[in-house]
């Protein structure tokens, strides 16, 4: 469960995000839908705790991001935007050390790290350094670090971007799985076939601002539009930047 | 906190000892370069002293037929008597000859008459060879002298002792530890604080800026570790480098030098590196070795990736390297207290202290306090410096 309420952030001049609200539920797959630089990162980032936000708050699993950021991290799973892995340690190793950091240990720890390796099917490579891993099998071993310890809310920054067909099938797949578990999951995207397909509610950001929340079917109701593409442009002004994929 | 910073520490070792760099830095650079680095320039000079010493002397002699019985003194010392070139300044000047000798046609006559006979040794200053050939056959034109002085006052019926009223003995008090520690102190500040910085450098640009490159700083930002946490597993970890290199780096200076033959080193004038001077040295360096760690973290936290991290260490380096080479060249140099306070200057007084084994306590402590309180301010500004979102997500 993830509440955010006005949350505002600049760098210097440029406001990145100012006055975002939203909620996400347990057991629901919450899209944050919008273009390049309209503060997606920042804002899941400021959920994260790894950025403070100027203004305004958030909870996560009830535990507040300025007042509890401790908690928050424990409660929470995180696939930043790049999979970020030490090329000098296996697949494994990287489970076994954000595992531990997360207080597991001994044969706890090792069996978790199994069936995390066993849900995401990367047996064959475990115990291969990620010096020289595709892009898919990093997003695995980092999509793994975010599990270790079972979050019940999982945050994902664009989880597709750069991934081949079958990856991202297996992605979505994923994703699909955690919500039959009942976890809460927040994943940022500009691919809006891929959030009308997954999402049970949107959030439309743009600009840093929030333009419209809603599940798929209520958007395009409420923009009387036969597609969400169409009910995008409606509700932002412009489909700029949702297209020109990195 | 205990926990996390363990776990950390770990997986930053873990990481650094596969890194090949790392394994250069910790064992081959202190084990065996730094060490020819500092014994190297000994063994230079004392090869040319000695070999100038054991060299047979060789003069070319300008007017032999004037002074028979000079000559055939030189002879009988070995010295080996040339043929003097046309123009004999020139031919020292060209370094053909080492030194030449000229003798008078009047220098016979002058002996016979019981006059003060001249005779001219050429030389050239700015050689080494020509300073010690000169300095050689002077002695020997002094003994000669000294043999015609003899043989006049025995032909007077006088003691040669009774016309030297005057006998003085020159006695140094500088013990022979600190006549070595002169040409010691040239090599060895200089390496262990060029090395403090160097050895842990790698494994500190890797877990600061290295995290950055490569987009692993926001997962771990991420995990339940506070940034103090953070920094301190970090920290310990460029100590765990740092300090066995360093350990490793005086250890293989002190071998070297027991292992150099003596001869080699320039004889009696050899620097001598005792264990006692070696290990305080090595103990004298952990402490530095860890604020250095902890001044580089605080550094290449603001690096983007590695490169620009190596770019911010230059001037470090040869920040820490100044004091180093003054000392060296500073021969007659009292320091006064409040320098043992200084970073870096303290440090490389200290170690120059310690091989002259003239330490005093008052200088030892400030200096050992001056690295802690460092030391620590550093560690502080490390975090708080892993607390900026400016610095860990800096831009272009």
């Amino acid at each position: 469960m993830i509440e955010a309420f006005e949350l505002t952030k600049s760098f210097g001049s440029a406001r990145a995000v100012c006055g975002v609200s939203f909620a996400c539920d347990d057991g629901h797959i919450t899209g944050l839908l919008g273009p390049n630089g309209a503060g997606k990162t920042t804002t899941l980032r400021i959920l994260s705790t790894v950025l403070a936000p100027d203004a305004g708050t958030a909870t996560v699993d009830g535990h507040d991001i300025v007042a509890a950021p401790r908690r928050v991290r424990q409660a929470l799973g995180i696939l930043p935007d790049s999979p970020g892995l030490y090329g000098r340690l296996t697949a494994r190793e990287h489970l076994r050390y954000f595992g531990r950091l997360h207080g597991l240990d001994g044969s706890v720890l090792e069996s978790r790290v199994r069936e995390v390796v066993e849900l995401l099917r990367m047996e064959e490579y475990a115990d291969r350094r990620c010096g020289g891993f595709s892009k898919g099998m990093q997003q695995k071993v980092a999509l793994g670090r975010a599990l270790i310890h079972g979050p019940r809310t999982i945050i994902l920054d664009e989880p597709t971007a750069g991934l081949d067909v079958m990856s991202i099938r297996e992605t979505r797949e994923t994703l699909r799985h955690f919500k039959t578990e009942g976890r809460c999951i927040l994943f940022s995207s500009h691919n809006i076939p891929e959030v009308e397909e997954l999402c049970d509610r949107i959030v439309i950001l743009a600009g840093g601002q929030v333009h419209g929340v809603g599940s798929p079917g209520e958007l395009k109701e409420k923009t009387r539009c036969s597609r969400l593409e169409d009910a995008f442009v409606e509700l932002v002004g412009t489909a700029a930047g949702l297209y020109d994929h990195p | 906190m205990g926990h996390q910073v363990r776990t950390i520490w770990a997986k930053e070792m873990l990481d650094a000892l596969r890194d090949r760099r790392t394994l250069l830095m910790m064992v081959v650079v202190p084990g065996l370069l730094f060490p020819l680095l500092t014994v190297g320039p000994h063994i230079l000079l004392g090869r040319q002293v000695a070999a100038q010493r054991q060299a047979p002397l060789n003069v070319a002699v300008d007017g032999t037929a004037y002074a028979p019985g000079l000559v055939a003194f030189l002879r009988r010392w070995g010295v080996g008597i040339l043929a003097p070139p046309q123009d004999v300044e020139a031919g020292v000047q060209e370094r053909t000859i080492a030194v030449a000798l000229v003798i008078p046609p009047d220098f016979s006559q002058k002996l016979e008459k019981e006059e003060p006979a001249s005779v001219t040794i050429i030389s050239d200053e700015s050689s080494l060879r020509s300073r010690l050939a000169a300095a050689r056959l002077g002695a020997l034109l002094t003994a000669y002298g000294q043999q015609l002085t003899s043989e006049r006052l025995a032909r007077r019926g006088i003691e040669l002792a009774a016309i030297s009223p005057l006998q003085v003995r020159q006695q140094s008090v500088a013990t022979r530890q600190q006549l070595a520690a002169v040409l010691g102190r040239l090599s060895v500040p200089i390496a262990v604080l060029f090395y403090a910085v160097l050895a842990g450098m790698y494994t500190a640009i890797d877990v600061t800026a290295g995290e950055k490159e490569r987009g692993t700083l926001e997962p771990l930002l991420g995990s339940p570790a506070s940034r103090a946490e953070i920094v301190i597993g970090k920290w310990l970890a460029v100590l765990a480098t740092t300090i066995p290199a360093l350990l490793l780096l005086m250890a293989s200076i002190w071998l070297a030098f027991r292992l150099t033959p003596k001869g080699l080193l320039g004889g009696s004038l050899a620097f001598e590196l005792s264990l006692g001077s070696a290990a305080a040295v090595a103990l004298l360096a952990i402490p530095f070795g860890a604020m250095l760690g902890a001044v580089e973290l605080v550094i290449c936290t603001f690096a983007r990736n590695f490169k620009e991290a190596q770019n911010f260490m230059t001037p470090v380096m040869l920040a820490v390297m100044v004091p180093g080479f003054a000392i060296g060249f500073l021969q007659d140099f009292t320091p006064a207290l409040w320098m043992f306070g200084v970073p870096v200057l303290g440090q490389a007084l200290t170690i120059v202290e310690l091989l002259q084994g003239t330490q005093g306590l008052m200088e030892l402590t400030l200096t050992l306090a001056s690295t802690m309180v460092g030391m620590l301010l550093a560690l502080w500004l490390a975090i708080k410096v892993f607390q900026r979102e400016q610095v860990l997500f800096r831009q272009a």
